[in-house]
């Protein structure tokens, strides 16, 4: 019988998975970590703040292989003003199956150019509480990968 | 749902606000220090010891990372109604907790300690927390008139 099939929650569905690590999580196919993220709102941001490890969450869009958000003067913006290099991680658990997966988005912060974030500022990138000015950042998509526990 | 962040105030948390959300949550995204380049994030599900985030492992170069540089460990809820949510992140110093302890500690059959990720999960890990910081978004007060809202 199986179990997964039988509760049917959402992160139970199967992913593609292509073969698992040397230590038994399922590798997610790149295409699918792509799509994942295009189907996420909020992520968490990795950057090295004072060479110290830091974790923000942000409310995010994929748009042409760019992870968009709007941050306000802040360590982000500082991060991106120096093109500095920063992860996303976005993920979904199910606490009763004890199930999930992870994706985890790699590449250079920037501060998004006026032009693009002319277009930005049309799209559904709003985070959830601003106290003053936000720019656009940009987080080019350069390597993905993901992993699952089924 | 309202669009509008004009009415959510971003507050940050003390740290005994922090203490008291880090020990809501079970998986929380750990974040390896690497001072030249991004860092990585990998979820864990943790639990937490004299207040210090304790979690399983296994040998391997993701573990030398972790005992050799700063890390991180950051958990967030979120209302997605609400549009309301809180992350916490701890910032510390990750060690192994003695081998005889961690394999009493697992043989005890304290099911907190079930690892998710498949495969032997032999070491412990304690991340000896420096500090905590955490930011809350909340809805400010609409004052009501007294008479009724239907």
């Amino acid at each position: 019988m199986n179990g997964a099939a039988q509760h049917g929650t959402w992160s139970s569905l199967p992913l593609p998975i292509d073969g698992s690590d040397e230590h038994g999580l399922g590798l997610i196919d790149e295409a699918t970590c792509v799509r994942l993220l295009s189907h996420g709102h909020i992520g968490r941001l990795g950057l090295s703040v004072g060479s110290l490890p830091v974790v923000l969450p942000v409310n995010y869009l994929l748009q042409d292989h760019t992870i968009v958000f709007r941050s306000e003067d802040g360590d982000k913006t500082r991060a991106a003003e120096l093109g500095s290099v920063a992860c996303l991680e976005i993920d979904h658990f199910d606490l009763f199956e004890h199930s999930g997966w992870s994706v985890l988005a790699t590449g250079r912060l920037s501060i998004a150019p006026n032009d693009r974030a002319a277009v930005y500022d049309r799209l559904p990138v709003v985070p959830w509480a601003l106290q003053q000015s936000s720019r656009f950042v940009e987080l080019s998509v350069e390597l993905v990968s993901g992993r699952s526990i089924r | 749902m309202d669009p509008n962040t004009e009415d959510r105030d971003l507050v940050e948390l003390d740290e005994d606000e922090c203490a008291t959300l880090l020990a809501l949550e079970s998986v929380g995204r750990l974040a390896v220090g690497d001072a030249t380049a991004a860092p990585d994030v990998v979820p864990v599900n943790f639990v937490l010891r004299d207040g210090d985030p304790i979690f399983r492992s296994h040998p391997g170069v993701l573990l030398d990372r972790v005992l050799s540089s700063p890390v991180s460990l950051q958990v967030d809820r979120f209302d997605w109604f609400h549009r309301t949510g809180w992350s916490v992140l701890v910032h510390g110093v990750a060690e192994l907790i003695d081998p005889d302890v961690a394999g009493a500690l697992i043989e005890e059959g304290d099911d907190t300690l079930d690892t998710w990720a498949p495969g032997d999960q032999p070491v412990l890990v304690r991340v000896r927390a420096e500090y905590l910081s955490g930011r809350r978004i909340e809805l400010q007060q609409i004052p009501l008139d007294g008479r009724g809202y239907l």
